[in-house]
């Protein structure tokens, strides 16, 4: 099967890239693991009560769903993508059959993922981020019983703990980690304040709301450890300690890049949000002339500016296959801009605020396990990174780092962070891990079925014998 | 929760490696928890 647009992923940016493109008349295909869109941001949105503790912000997602209902395009949920050539064809798995679908362009709107938060104890039952939380509470309308401790920054963090709290079950304490100076830094971005007050009025809000909540936030906490013997019981911090049953952490969100990786597309390291993106132009355009990427995975911006740039890139698609010209374009693109700037005048200010702290990106302790998959600690990435390991793709041959299930999605920006930092260079030089296929678990027998075009043909051409 | 991690491997009726997080449970699914690598079962029939 041959279509002209292929979008991988339904969160707000795909999701708004697909009504405008097939608004636009482009022959496109969504694929998206859930069953249902929204994404991460918006997960479970169709099923939502208009009173639900997730508050308005979530809301916001139903028209867009709604609006994806009601295009033209094949949407395909429940169904994993788990290889990528940069020709354009999908490989994907659906109901344990795999397929493959070609594209003549490609839009990766996979989103963000949560920071790893390697303190001590995080790989103990009852130590979740925040996140996961909040997608069990958007799922399942569920609420972790018993005391539940959250732990580290960014505005996730402080919405999670409005939405528990709207949910029947406040948290007993927020234990933030923005090192103190982040204050300071941020406050230079003051001018930022006026052109981002809906966002900061939104973030304030939410303070606000948890303090009249009777949450507890206590700022500069550091040295976070889980302790429990079977599952965490206590949260201990320098000059604190707290019985609890859960303890969700979270500092801040990155770029999901596994697939961008895996094209071996350009990417970049990001001094101020810490983390690699992939080099994009101002219409989401990657190193490859068919692949486009919108959304946070292409940087960290929200769902608001995900949808923009999303729909930023739907036109540049249809310019690129022919269905509309470079003045309409630039034309249809004027207010989506307009708006766009609005979105990221915050973010300058809210990454220097959010920063995370060094021991965020190099964990102190070298008893921490890094890889979770693999079991490898800090101290073995040390180990053989002083030995001579160059970067992340060498150390998986010393120790089977990043060669686990999840493939490195979680221990790739610690082990980088944790190289660089013993060979004195900085990130950007030591690179991070290449993922290969299957991206996503498939079983032999779903790949012995798969029809793989022009492969029969190739194989009756070759000579036997 | 979203697929991320892999912490949540399960085998569910009979598959083994399933990311738990991302299958919604239905009537009657054997789900049972999976330590370690997957085992290879012979094929049942």
């Amino acid at each position: 099967m041959t279509v002209e647009l292929a979008i991988i992923g339904a969160g707000p940016a795909g999701m708004a890239a697909a009504v405008l493109a097939a608004e636009l008349g482009l022959d496109t295909v969504l694929v998206d693991e859930q069953n249902s869109p929204g994404g991460q941001i918006y997960r479970a949105i169709e099923r939502a009560e208009p009173d639900t503790p997730l508050g308005p912000d979530y809301l916001a997602g139903r028209p867009l769903a709604a609006a994806l209902r009601a295009s033209r395009i094949d949407y395909r949920p429940a169904t994993a993508l788990w290889h990528i050539d940069p020709e354009g064809t999908l490989f994907l798995e659906h109901g344990g059959r795999a397929e493959t679908v070609t594209a003549r362009r490609i839009l990766i709107a996979t989103g963000a993922i949560e920071r790893p938060v390697p303190i001590p104890g995080w790989t103990l039952p009852g130590v979740m981020t925040a996140g996961a939380a909040q997608m069990l509470l958007k799922s399942a309308d569920l609420v972790p019983d018993g005391r539940v401790v959250l732990a580290g920054q960014g505005p996730l963090l402080y919405l999670v703990a409005a939405q528990l709290a709207r949910a029947g079950a406040p948290p007993v304490a927020i234990l933030e980690t923005a090192p103190l100076d982040n204050y300071l830094d941020a406050a230079r971005y003051f001018r930022r304040l006026w052109p981002g007050r809906r966002l900061l009025f939104r973030g304030l809000g939410l303070v606000s709301e948890i303090k009249g909540a009777g949450v507890p936030i206590r700022r500069g906490v550091r040295g976070i450890r889980a302790i429990g013997r079977r599952r965490v019981d206590r949260v201990v911090w320098e000059g604190g300690e707290l019985a609890a049953n859960y303890l969700l952490l979270h500092e801040g969100v990155i770029p999901s890049i596994q697939i961008s990786l895996a094209l071996q597309l350009r990417h970049e390291w990001d001094k101020i949000q810490l983390c690699w993106r992939p080099a994009l132009d101002s219409w989401g355009q990657t190193s490859l002339p068919n692949v486009a990427i919108a959304g946070d995975g292409g940087g960290i911006a929200g769902a608001e500016a995900a949808v923009l740039t999303g729909r930023l890139a739907a036109l540049d698609a249809a310019l690129w296959l022919g269905h509309i010209g470079a003045v309409e374009r630039d034309s249809r693109a004027r207010p989506i801009r307009a708006a766009l700037d609005r979105e990221r005048a915050l973010r300058p200010f809210l990454d220097r605020l959010y920063r995370p702290s060094r021991s965020v990106m190099v964990p102190a302790e070298d008893d921490i396990i890094v890889c979770r998959c693999e079991e490898v600690s800090v101290g073995q990435i040390r180990r053989a990174a002083r030995l001579g390991a160059t970067g992340p793709n060498q150390l998986k041959a010393f120790t089977r780092c990043g060669m686990g299930p999840c493939q490195g999605r979680v221990c790739g920006p610690l082990v980088a962070a944790i190289v660089a930092d013993i060979h004195g260079k900085p990130i950007a030089e030591i690179g991070t891990y290449r993922p290969r296929a299957p991206f996503k678990p498939i079983t032999i027998g779903a790949l012995a079925d798969l029809e793989i075009p022009g492969l029969a043909a190739a194989a009756e051409d070759e000579p036997t014998g | 929760m979203m697929g991320v991690c892999f912490d949540c491997l399960a085998e569910i009726d009979d598959v083994a490696n399933c990311q738990s997080c991302m299958i919604e449970v239905q009537e009657g699914m054997r789900i049972r928890r999976q330590i370690g690598a997957r085992q290879i079962h012979p094929a049942a029939g």
